[in-house]
């Protein structure tokens, strides 16, 4: 791994009884980092405590090389944030808005209105811009949001929850626009419970559960998968018996099997199979495994 | 000429510019509050009631500026010197229009960034939660001085123009740029701390102005009542009396004041001046540790 950008060591936090963060060790290098788990999951906490907002209980996070706990500012100074919910007051133009969070962010108030006027475009806010931002739509504040975020040029991105509320365009316009902060030289921290949208954005996955980390590894590599699908026509009760004799893992869902080899070639022994048994073949290739997959076997297992 | 057009892909630009550091964002967030107590770039109603304030400050300062040009000549100077009032009396004029001003002020620098989540995007920035509460209270300041000296400053210039010698006029009454300053501070000092309290328990900006304005005014009554009955220490609880007190004791004028529970209970201004010390230093520590716990 390229040298990382986040670290986390022993991460806990804990809000009286709840137990939001459980012994988080983190490296996560520079690019889009999908956030992913269930909503209470711990994400929320984690970037804040990655901003300094939040003291952790015990364990420390660094940023940039920066900890986040005895330097916040110098964090903050390289970082944009968008929260969750609204941020914003409702009688201000977001041109005005945005420009005064680009003088918060250390940038010259004589730039900032050009800077905020040229994100707002953007973003698709262009038009609106003189509106106050409480006459704007779920969609439009996402857009503000994500506007007051980068207007800075922060080297590193957290969004939290960007897509949500969003109907399908609206959000396909913010993973678009995700998509492209990358180009910009940001990495990003997206986080979100929609595993789709990670799957479509980012190219490595924090995956959290009920605040322990379960993954922490490149989309591609929790992609990968030595699994073969197959479907049958017809009972496959004989070729099941057949491949596990040949010591291969198999899931059976109606005439749907997986299979996994430790040894060998799966495909060769799918064809022996198929071949002694005489049951017939609608279709065979390598198992896709999606983010859901591996959530919900990762789920299972820890649960 | 050429007919050619060229399309430019507006596309993001990174800032490499230097970056500013704190000093310079504290001042984006005093200018932000003054903006935002005055109206500027908001909707027309919103400028209605500072603006309208404003105007009712100025309107006797130049009424008195207006009375001076239409009487001089008169030759009855010693007896109208009598009816105009002077800088002292001026922060008496306008003391209830102040209160009000601050009233309305301080929930407006407060309240909208809490209720509506603000707080989150200044957490996220390099600043310190200190760094935007004495921005927020600079701002006030600002404002307060400017809404109490102008018609100040409208009188003594009136005065030194009419006077026919304005050099000698201002000359002759140096000690009032600092006078009069120092009596806009202590209208503030004995105001804001409470105001701005009040302003960071509150979720909207009418009821903080509306509890402030009720609390000053029981104050007032209970530190009356019990200085009498009880205690006359009592008195210090009377808010608004301290200002008086001060500014009396600034311009060295002991009208001002007179009639207040703290000058009929003989309290020195001295302890005066220890009593709106201690409620700002309260009221400060108070709203640190609110906002640290909130941003």
């Amino acid at each position: 791994m390229a040298d990382p950008i986040i670290t986390t060591a022993g991460l806990n936090m804990s809000f009286g009884e709840v137990q939001a963060l459980q012994d988080v060790d983190l490296e996560v290098p520079a690019g889009r980092i999908g956030l992913v788990g269930a909503n209470g999951a711990g994400k929320s906490t984690l970037l804040k405590i990655l901003l300094g907002m939040l003291a952790p209980s015990s364990g420390g996070t660094e940023v940039y090389g920066t900890s986040a706990q005895h330097h916040p500012l110098a964090v903050r100074s390289r970082v944009g944030y968008m929260p969750e919910g609204d941020c914003f007051p409702p009688d201000q133009s977001a041109a005005d808005f945005v420009s005064y969070t680009a003088e918060l962010g250390g940038l010259p108030a004589s730039e900032s209105r050009q800077r905020a006027s040229e994100v707002l475009t953007l973003v698709g806010l262009a038009e609106e811009r003189f509106r106050n931002l409480g006459e704007f739509s779920t969609g439009m504040k996402q857009r503000a949001k994500l506007a007051q975020a980068i207007v800075h040029s922060p080297d590193l991105v957290l969004l939290d929850e960007p897509a949500s509320g969003l109907d399908p365009d609206g959000r396909e316009d913010m993973l678009n626009l995700i998509n492209r902060l990358g180009d910009f030289g940001m990495s990003v921290v997206f986080s979100s419970h929609v595993l789709g949208d990670i799957e479509r954005t980012c190219d490595w996955v924090v995956m959290l559960n009920e605040g322990r980390l379960l993954r922490n590894e490149p989309l591609e590599t929790i992609r990968a998968s030595n699994a073969v699908q197959v479907v049958l026509l017809d009972d496959p009760t004989a070729a099941v018996e057949f491949l596990r004799s040949r010591g291969a893992r198999v899931t059976v869902q109606d005439r749907t099997l997986e299979i996994e080899l430790d040894e060998g070639d799966a495909f060769i022994a799918i064809r022996d199979a198929l071949a002694e048994t005489g049951v017939g073949l609608r279709s065979l290739g390598a198992k896709q495994t999606t983010l859901e997959d591996v959530y919900l076997a990762e789920e299972e297992y820890s649960g | 000429m050429s007919s050619e057009g060229a399309i430019f892909d507006l596309d993001y630009r990174r800032y490499e510019g230097e970056r500013t550091g704190r000093p310079k964002i504290r001042w984006a967030i005093v200018r932000d509050g003054v903006r935002k107590v005055l109206g500027l770039r908001r909707k027309a109603r919103r400028k209605i009631l500072p603006w309208g304030l404003i105007i009712l400050a100025m309107l006797p300062a130049i009424a008195i500026v207006g009375f001076q040009v239409f009487t001089q000549g008169l030759g009855a100077d010693e007896l109208l010197e009598d009816l105009i009032p002077s800088h002292s009396d001026y922060f008496g004029v306008i003391f209830v229009m102040t209160f009000l001003f601050v009233a309305l002020s301080a929930p407006e620098l407060l309240v909208p960034d809490r209720v509506s989540n603000v707080l989150t995007v200044y957490a996220s920035r390099p600043l310190t939660v200190a760094d935007y509460l004495l921005a927020r209270v600079a701002a006030l300041l600002l404002v307060v001085l400017a809404y109490t000296l102008l018609p100040q400053v409208v009188i003594y210039l009136g005065g030194a123009v009419l006077s026919g010698d304005f050099v000698g006029h201002i000359s002759g009454n140096l000690d009032l740029l600092w006078k009069i300053p120092a009596g806009a501070i202590a209208v503030f000092a004995t105001q804001a701390g409470v105001a701005f309290m009040i302003s960071a328990f509150s979720r909207r900006r009418g009821a903080a102005a509306g509890i402030y304005i009720g609390f000053t005014i029981i104050s007032a009554i209970v530190a009356a009542v019990l200085a009498e009955t009880v205690n006359r220490w009592f008195a210090l609880l009377d808010l608004q009396g301290h200002a008086q007190i001060l500014i009396g004791e600034i311009f060295s004028d002991p009208e001002v004041g007179e009639g207040s529970t703290l000058v009929e209970n003989n309290i020195p201004p001295g302890v005066s001046l220890i009593a709106v010390a201690a409620i700002a230093g309260l009221a400060a520590g108070l709203l640190y540790r609110r906002y640290r716990r909130i941003m």
